[in-house]
């Protein structure tokens, strides 16, 4: 004890950065070191926590590999457009030409009626049938696709409706349209999954919040004591904070881990399904920048979860005689 | 100077724990304040901590109206008085040794001046060679010493004791109160609330004694 007479009772609050700082790195570690010494608790959490953000996690990364997919085929949009029986193979042959001059078209070709059926014959085995045709059944066919930047919906469909009141032409067909679709429901997936994200988000920061308020309960002397002693609202939140900072790291770096490791056990099926099809396709894990963008994610909800718990807890202290 | 200027203290439901105390006590002074459970001993020494407001009068340190203290500025007070409590508050599962440095961890001591400090103050006490047992596995009297050994581990000028020797026999009592009595030959201000009244008897200090919130004797 004190040799040295003990000062007044003037309030003297000076910052010093190395205090705070060693406060800081003392409770990071601390809080931690706690949570380890009842790691069953501790893991339990960070397991629900994990599954939940790996579905919206896995979903996400699942519609991604869907429309990698979708754009190994080439999304060229093909269109064809049969011209009536009527038109001859000169007038074909002006419209194709008409066509390659529109800045909108790429590309222009004919198909010959008798070219096709020639082919057809070569390649369908029905050759003996189709000589008993008194006449080619077949149209003149122009194939053509769009330039490639030409990819707005309404800009398509002017061009589309334009080949259909021509009056040259029999029928127009894309042949691309079922790809479309499926890109226009990934899109409406991954819009659902934002959702799903949005409200499993909530369910975490509900189980955050939820045990960092059975750990304020179970350690309510400690507070009562620490606030005995002189500790600032800071000083009693910091390591509740840290906590959910802990439980959002490890929750999100778990949960990180669940989808690759799924990603994995579908990996090898998946390459075989892809070379029965002759296709070079490959399952893409999660991406650094998505495990990064995931574990922060999770991280905001473990330290915002315990925020709120604890000031609430906090203010409701302040308000009780000790 | 501590003084009490006119302070009632009403508790929700129309009790009066205190009504109409006025005293003072000098810095460096060693006092006790006695009466029957109930008469509003603890409420007093609450007042002090900052752990309680006064529903009325003034409450002043040095002339800092304790009433007057902003929120922020409670924690900081509170580290200017050491509080000692009949049932020790001790955290159970830290050893001596975190118990009394957690007021230094608070104040944002550094790690070598925390080590030295602790020990200090357990030497103080008695307890040097426990620093690493946990308080269950000590006795009543050497519980109530880490709590002493917490109170002033950061020299707080002054020292408030609820009951320091209710649980204790009187040869401990004895121990426990000599040890206030050295902190207090070397300046710093002491006020115990105790009911042993021929341990303060024999003591021979200044005594104030409270009877249902009044203060009813006031001797020195």
């Amino acid at each position: 004890m004190a040799s040295r007479p003990p000062q007044g009772y003037r309030i003297q609050r000076g910052f010093n950065l190395s205090s705070y700082l060693h406060i800081h790195l003392h409770t990071f570690f601390a809080s931690l070191g706690r949570l380890a010494r009842s790691p069953f608790n501790f893991m339990m959490t960070v397991g629900v926590i994990a599954i939940t953000l790996s579905l919206p996690a896995g979903m996400l990364v699942s519609i991604e590999n869907l429309k990698n997919l979708s754009g190994q085929i080439d999304l060229k949009h093909n269109i064809s457009l049969f011209l009536k029986q009527s038109i001859n193979r000169e007038q074909a042959l002006k419209l194709t030409q008409k066509l390659q001059q529109n800045p909108d078209i790429a590309e222009a070709t004919l198909i010959d009626k008798q070219e096709a059926l020639d082919e057809f014959r070569q390649y369908s085995g029905f050759n003996a049938a189709l000589s008993t045709l008194a006449e080619n059944p077949l149209p003149h066919v122009i194939q053509l696709s769009p330039i490639s930047d030409f990819d707005e919906p309404t800009a398509l469909n002017t061009l589309l409706t334009q080949f259909k009141q021509h009056s040259d032409i029999d029928l127009v067909q894309m042949d691309m349209s079922w790809l479309e679709r499926l890109n226009a429901i990934l899109n409406i997936a991954q819009r659902s999954v934002t959702l799903i994200t949005l409200l499993l988000g909530i369910a975490v920061l509900l189980i955050i919040s939820n045990t960092i308020r059975l750990e304020l309960q179970n350690r309510q002397s400690e507070i009562e004591i620490t606030r005995l002693v002189g500790a600032t609202q800071a000083f009693i939140r910091r390591p509740f904070i840290y906590g959910g900072f802990w439980y959002g790291l490890f929750g999100g770096v778990l949960a990180c881990l669940l989808v690759n490791l799924s990603l994995w056990l579908i990996d090898g099926p998946t390459s075989t399904l892809s070379n029965l099809y002759g296709s070079h396709f490959k399952l893409h894990y999660l991406s650094f920048n998505s495990t990064l963008n995931w574990i922060s994610f999770s991280i905001l909800l473990g330290i915002s979860g315990s925020w709120v718990v604890v000031n609430r807890h906090l203010n409701m202290l302040e308000n009780q005689p000790s | 100077m501590l003084q009490f200027i006119n302070v009632f203290k009403r508790y929700p439901g129309g009790v009066d724990a205190l009504k109409n105390i006025n005293f003072k006590l000098e810095n460096g002074e060693m006092s006790f304040l006695t009466g029957h459970s109930g008469a509003g001993k603890s409420t007093l020494l609450k007042l002090i901590a900052l752990l309680e407001f006064s529903t009325q009068g003034q409450v002043l340190l040095d002339n800092q109206n304790m009433g007057r203290i902003s929120k922020r500025n409670i924690p900081y007070m509170r580290r200017k008085v050491g509080m000692i409590f009949q049932d020790h508050r001790l955290l159970h599962d830290r050893t001596v040794f975190d118990n009394v440095a957690l007021p230094l961890i608070i104040a944002g001591y550094q790690h070598h001046d925390i080590q030295r400090r602790v020990r200090a103050a357990l030497d103080k006490v008695g307890l040097l060679g426990k620093e690493l047992r946990y308080p269950i596995s000590l006795s009543g009297g050497e519980q109530q010493r880490v709590g002493i050994a917490r109170a002033v581990v950061n020299k707080p000028p002054m020292i408030l004791a609820d009951e320091p020797t209710g649980n204790l026999d009187p040869a401990l009592s004895e121990e426990i109160m000599q040890l206030f009595v050295q902190f207090n030959q070397v300046g710093v201000t002491v006020l115990i609330a105790s009911h042993d009244i021929s341990l303060i008897n024999k003591m021979g200090y200044r005594s104030l004694q409270l009877s249902q919130g009044e203060l009813v004797t006031n001797n020195g």
